[in-house]
């Protein structure tokens, strides 16, 4: 199962129900008296997020949101594996491994990973809500995933004009996998290299997709560069010679026991 | 007899810049390798000490290094600049042919020995670019589209610091240097015998000068 959405950009009105049943459901904390706690700002630690850019005279939303990149910059960045792929291409986060050094925020291409460092009281729905302090982004609500059955986000099941699809690219015969088939969802961007798995449908003679959906950042070396040069060079460099390093100065150590040349 | 080896500036020196890169080792080494505990079962507290206790330390060494530099040029002492020059790698290269049982000369060693020089010039150049990229990366905001750039060159700047000082450290630990480590930690003076056995040429220079002051 690879689990992808779609959102089609002809159907959304922008009634930001995504966003209320995204944030109630991830970033909000609930304190005993059943009263709702939410950050400052709310919208901005949204998972899902409006973004409206001018077209013409016209302007026009989108909503950004994590893309689960197949080739996730944000995955190969981290240091210690707290941003990971599950087994079903689901970019997530073990917050009992993140050291909070936040080089996946910089690395997202699609700046869709936020921190709230504020106050918050209550308790969190689900293991995968809102860490304060922490990266935080989008799971595909990945808590209300019952045994390997695809679920349903819960910005697709509030969304009232099913503008949001969400299903299984590995299923051909489903709607998803057959509007991307077809070529009428796309994702943006595709010369970043990150293979997104959120797709949109423009609207009808819209702007070019490489203009709206995201706002990606273009960096001068691609974090993936960085992530590879430090895997598969500069650690092994470091792990071998100081290695040595400590080998030469035990031999150096037992030889020179009554050397007089050594030092 | 007593001879002086480590002037107050340079143990004061030396103590900064240990304090500073033990602990940005220790606090730098899990997001280099890639572990959490139990270094970082508290990460708020780790990132202050490795923003704090290791730029503060490294930035009063910074100076009094080049103040040492300008010591070793005046003072006039026998000490000599460690900075490497051809000389240094020519013998830098018979100590390590002897070292592999290839060669049986063993060349004279001066103030530094050679291999010293160039660990003292890594250290220095890596800990220069970990300042460089470091205290932006800590204390400014950087644009996210170069701050990849700095952080390949933080993880530069702690392969070439890292990588001499797992040699300095085993030699420091080395019984046959006890008597310098005490110097580094006490007066500064190591006896004439010792000088001689692992650094004749300095030896002899300090029994010339002292001839030389007790002929004049
Ligand atoms: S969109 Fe950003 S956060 Fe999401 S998987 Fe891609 S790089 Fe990671
Ligand atoms: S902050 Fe991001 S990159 Fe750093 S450990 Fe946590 S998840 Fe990984
Ligand atoms: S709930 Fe649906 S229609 Fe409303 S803003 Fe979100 S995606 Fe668009």
């Amino acid at each position: 199962m690879k689990p992808v959405m779609i959102i089609d950009l002809n159907r959304c009105t922008g009634c930001l129900a995504c966003v209320e049943a995204c944030i109630s459901e991830n970033i909000a904390r609930w304190s005993k008296e059943g009263l709702i706690n939410y950050p400052d700002n709310v919208v901005r630690y949204s998972r899902t997020r409006p973004y409206w850019i001018e077209f013409g005279d016209t302007r026009r939303h989108v909503f950004i949101q994590c893309m689960h990149c197949v080739n996730a910059p944000c995955v190969n960045i981290c240091p210690t594996g707290a941003s990971y792929q599950d087994e079903n291409g689901v970019v997530l986060i073990d917050y009992k491994k993140c050291i909070k050094c936040m080089y996946c925020v910089d690395a997202c291409p699609y700046q869709v990973r936020t921190v709230y460092e504020g106050e918050l009281e209550g308790d969190m729905l689900h293991e995968h809500a809102l860490h304060i302090g922490y990266p935080d982004k989008c799971t595909l609500c990945i808590h209300r995933k019952v045994g390997n059955e695809l679920w349903t986000p819960a910005c697709v099941e509030a969304c009232p004009y099913n503008a949001r699809l969400f299903g299984d690219l590995e299923d051909p015969e489903g709607e998803v996998s057959q509007l991307i088939r077809r070529g009428i969802a796309v994702a943006p961007r595709k010369d970043l290299g990150t293979e997104p798995k959120l797709f949109y449908i423009p609207r009808q003679g819209g702007a070019e997709l490489s203009e709206y959906p995201v706002r990606p950042r273009d960096v001068i070396i691609p974090y993936n560069v960085v992530s590879e040069l430090k895997n598969s060079l500069l650690k092994p460099l470091f792990l071998t010679t100081t290695g040595l390093a400590v080998l030469f100065g035990f031999i150096h150590m037992i030889r020179s026991r009554g050397d007089k040349h050594e030092d | 007899m007593k001879i002086k080896r480590w002037s107050l500036l340079a143990r004061v020196t030396h103590w900064l810049l240990f304090i500073g890169v033990t602990v940005g080792f220790i606090t730098g080494i899990p997001i280099f390798l890639g572990f959490k505990d139990p270094i970082y079962s508290n990460p708020d507290l780790i990132r202050t000490l490795h923003y704090y206790l290791t730029t503060i330390p490294l930035s009063i060494a910074i100076p009094l290094i080049i103040l040492r530099g300008i010591e070793v040029l005046y003072r006039g002492a026998g000490e000599e600049s460690w900075w490497p020059g051809w000389r240094d790698i020519r013998t830098a290269v018979k100590i390590a042919l002897h070292w592999f049982g290839l060669s049986k000369d063993y060349p004279k060693i001066g103030f530094h020995h050679p291999m010293e020089k160039l660990l003292i010039l890594a250290v220095h150049s890596g800990l220069l670019l970990l300042g460089a990229s470091g205290i932006p990366m800590a204390f400014f905001d950087i644009p996210s589209e170069i701050r990849n750039l700095f952080i390949l060159a933080h993880m530069i700047g702690f392969i070439l610091v890292s990588i001499p000082l797992a040699g300095h450290f085993m030699l420091a630990i080395n019984p046959v240097n006890w008597e310098t480590l005490k110097a580094m930690f006490t007066d500064g003076e190591v006896s004439l015998e010792w000088a001689e056995k692992h650094h004749p040429e300095w030896a002899e220079r300090i029994k010339e000068l002292r001839v030389k002051a007790v002929g004049e």
